[in-house]
């Protein structure tokens, strides 16, 4: 008890929670700006957490995670292009409130929806992370091996249009990860000479440039091709707006409750799920409120249970998807695979050992996700009108100052060029990634694994290599075994041959 | 996808083929010592898995039949594009490392914009490409304390 009550204390220090107010205002900033999204930014900030302490840089970067999700609303919203990607269905019924001229009701929708969403599924965390974490600890290596194994192929199953793609980006991010020293002998592995590499290859400068500067360079080439056109924004605050399109009545909130209820749990139970991201999410959530709905004709062209159903789904992931990663080592999605990085900064190693070595850490970063929570509905309701304004800033400027601070992000992992000349090699694979379907996220899951998968993997050869009949004996190895036959006989049979 | 498939996947076998049998023997060591598993076993089981299914994509496109429908996920243009995009990078790398953040930085800016639609905003595109480098060098060593080259 009195390791959570100073874990608590800690959230409140006028330091972290000021971190905790900037990185909420950062993240609905970026996902604000079309083409920008949470991820993106987490990538590029995590360097920027090494001159803090663990909880402060951890708080930053889960405010941004948080505020990037309602962030993504807004551009959704008023132009009609989510500003990251679980935003995507928040567009359906979004765009077409704005042109009604009820952009600011969606808005409002959306916030009130998604704040409600992170809370509950953050209870979740909070009450099923550490009894998890408590099994999970009293797993082998074999056991943990079958675990990785299990997560990576439902990762991959999950996170793309082809299965076979998915476990090829999975196996290369992992090979990756086996470049610098090996662990056991201490001998260079894959570094051709290169001094830079005996640490392995530095996750933050891949990650920003896979995920972000990869982004932009896909985002200048559509900009030119499109010639510099760029969609309608519609001026949600004009003054001929009258007053009751602006502010949501006690009967919307009654009739909504039920659908954010039903979305929030179906986020939340997705959230669970390595891999199964805040996009599924979404659109689950959008369809079961369209399903339930007396009037489903009018889902598609306005109908404020829309945004919501939407906004409750993606949001209730972003907590539920630190339960794989806090309770045994397994990010939930792409923005806690980036979370590892800033965890191992701080020399903090996620996954069931946290709660024994840091369990002051945990139950701070507890208290500053249910903090960030009330930043995310204070900042978000009182910056509305500034953040709607983002979204008219020129693409032609905003690419090349990204770019820029890509370079700044990188460098400053490890104060190296060395550092930036990664991200640029990565931002090229990520382009040609992106563009044959191979996805990126998958593969930066395997990367930020592929070491404890070595370490589980070698321990269990070691063990069982003279007598492998006895992991028949183990029944999570077993179960888990099954469940990635399972999972890849499932992913197989529902694509067609040709997608895969 | 499926031209681009059978290419991508023939890369990848050929990248494949290439580690198992050149890059990791000549790159890793072989010998277990004391710590019961030899260094490359674990990259050798990844790259024969990537391996492995690379040569699945080619040989599930090369039965599976055509759907004329589908656009190419690369065309030329495309590679025109990242082909002078990497030179940009290449060059903005060079840039801020012989002529450091600030200077580096401005010339990437000013490059990136002109290419989008500078043309048409010339004095837009002399401000941001000043103004934004000093902004980031110096919010990074003031607020960050990280002194950007």
């Amino acid at each position: 008890m009195d390791v959570i009550l100073a874990g608590i204390a800690d959230a409140f220090t006028p330091y972290n929670l000021m971190l905790m107010a900037a990185g909420v205002f950062t993240g609905i900033l970026v996902g604000a700006i079309p083409g920008l999204n949470a991820p993106m930014a987490i990538a590029i900030a995590v360097p920027l957490t090494y001159s803090m302490n663990s909880l402060a840089g951890i708080a930053f970067l889960i405010g941004i995670m948080k505020g990037g999700t309602f962030g993504g609303s807004i551009t959704a919203i008023l132009l009609n292009t989510p500003g990251s990607p679980e935003a995507t269905s928040t567009a359906f019924d979004g765009y077409p409130l704005a042109r009604q001229g009820k952009g600011v009701k969606a808005m409002k929708m959306a916030l009130f929806s998604s704040v409600f969403g992170d809370t509950f599924s953050d209870i979740v965390l909070f009450t099923v992370a550490a009894p998890l974490a408590l099994l999970a600890l009293k797993m082998g290596p074999a056991e943990m091996t079958a675990v990785l194994l299990f997560s990576l192929t439902i990762i991959a199953s999950l996170s793309g249009r082809s299965l076979l793609r998915g476990l090829i980006a999975a196996a290369l991010g992992a090979f990756l990860s086996t470049v610098g020293l090996d662990i056991a002998t201490a001998e260079p592995r894959l570094t051709f000479g290169f001094v830079e590499l005996e640490d392995g290859i530095p996750i933050i400068p891949l990650t920003i440039g896979l995920l972000a500067l990869s982004e932009v360079l896909i985002q200048i080439e559509r900009y030119l091709h499109a010639d510099g056109r760029e969609g309608r924004v519609i001026n949600a605050f004009a003054k001929d707006v009258p007053r009751e399109h602006k502010i949501i009545s006690w009967q919307e909130w009654k009739q909504s409750f039920r659908t954010i209820m039903r979305s929030t749990l179906i986020g939340t139970g997705i959230g669970a799920l390595p891999g199964v991201g805040a996009i599924v999410a979404g659109f689950l959530g959008y369809a079961a409120a369209k399903r339930a709905s007396p009037h489903p004709e009018r889902f598609g062209k306005g109908e404020l249970e829309g945004v919501a159903a939407c906004e409750a789904a993606n949001s209730a992931v972003s907590g539920a998807n630190l339960i794989p990663l806090l309770a045994i080592g397994v990010p939930g999605s792409l923005s806690a695979a980036i979370l590892i990085g800033a965890f191992l900064i701080h020399g903090v190693d996620p996954g069931p050992l946290i709660f024994r070595n840091s369990p002051e850490l945990v139950y701070g970063i507890f208290a500053v996700m249910a903090i960030g929570n009330f930043f995310n509905l204070l900042i978000g309701s009182i910056g509305l009108r500034f953040f709607a304004l983002l979204v008219k800033i020129p693409l032609g400027i905003l690419h090349p100052v990204i770019v820029i601070l890509c370079v700044a992000g990188a460098f400053a992992n490890g104060n190296a060029m060395f550092s930036v000349g990664v991200m640029m090699v990565f931002a090229v694979l990520g382009y040609f990634m992106r563009k044959l379907d191979f996805s990126f996220a998958t593969f930066i899951v395997g990367f930020a694994l592929g070491e404890n998968f070595e370490v589980f993997f070698r321990q269990t050869v070691t063990l069982f290599a003279d007598r492998p009949a006895a992991l028949l004996t183990h029944p999570i190895v077993m179960g888990f075994a099954a469940l990635t036959v399972w999972s890849l006989w499932r992913a197989s049979r529902r694509r067609s041959p040709a997608a895969s | 996808m499926r031209r681009a498939d059978i290419v991508a996947g023939l890369i990848l076998t050929l990248f494949g083929v290439v580690t198992i049998f050149a890059i990791i023997p000549a790159q890793v060591g072989g010998e277990a010592g004391s710590a019961g598993v030899a260094p490359d076993v674990f990259p050798l089981t990844l790259m024969w898995l990537t391996t492995g299914l690379s040569a699945a994509i080619v040989a599930s496109r090369l039965m599976g039949r055509d759907k004329p429908d589908e656009p190419a996920p690369l065309k030329s243009e495309n590679f025109f594009f990242i082909i002078a995009a990497s030179l940009g990078l290449l060059g903005s790398f060079l840039a801020i490392t012989y002529l450091g953040y600030i200077v580096g930085g401005a010339l990437t800016v000013a490059v990136a914009m002109y290419a989008m639609d500078g043309r048409r905003h010339p004095i837009r595109l002399v401000a941001v490409s000043v103004l934004a480098p000093l902004a980031v060098f110096a919010v990074f060593r003031y607020l960050f304390t990280v002194l950007l080259p």
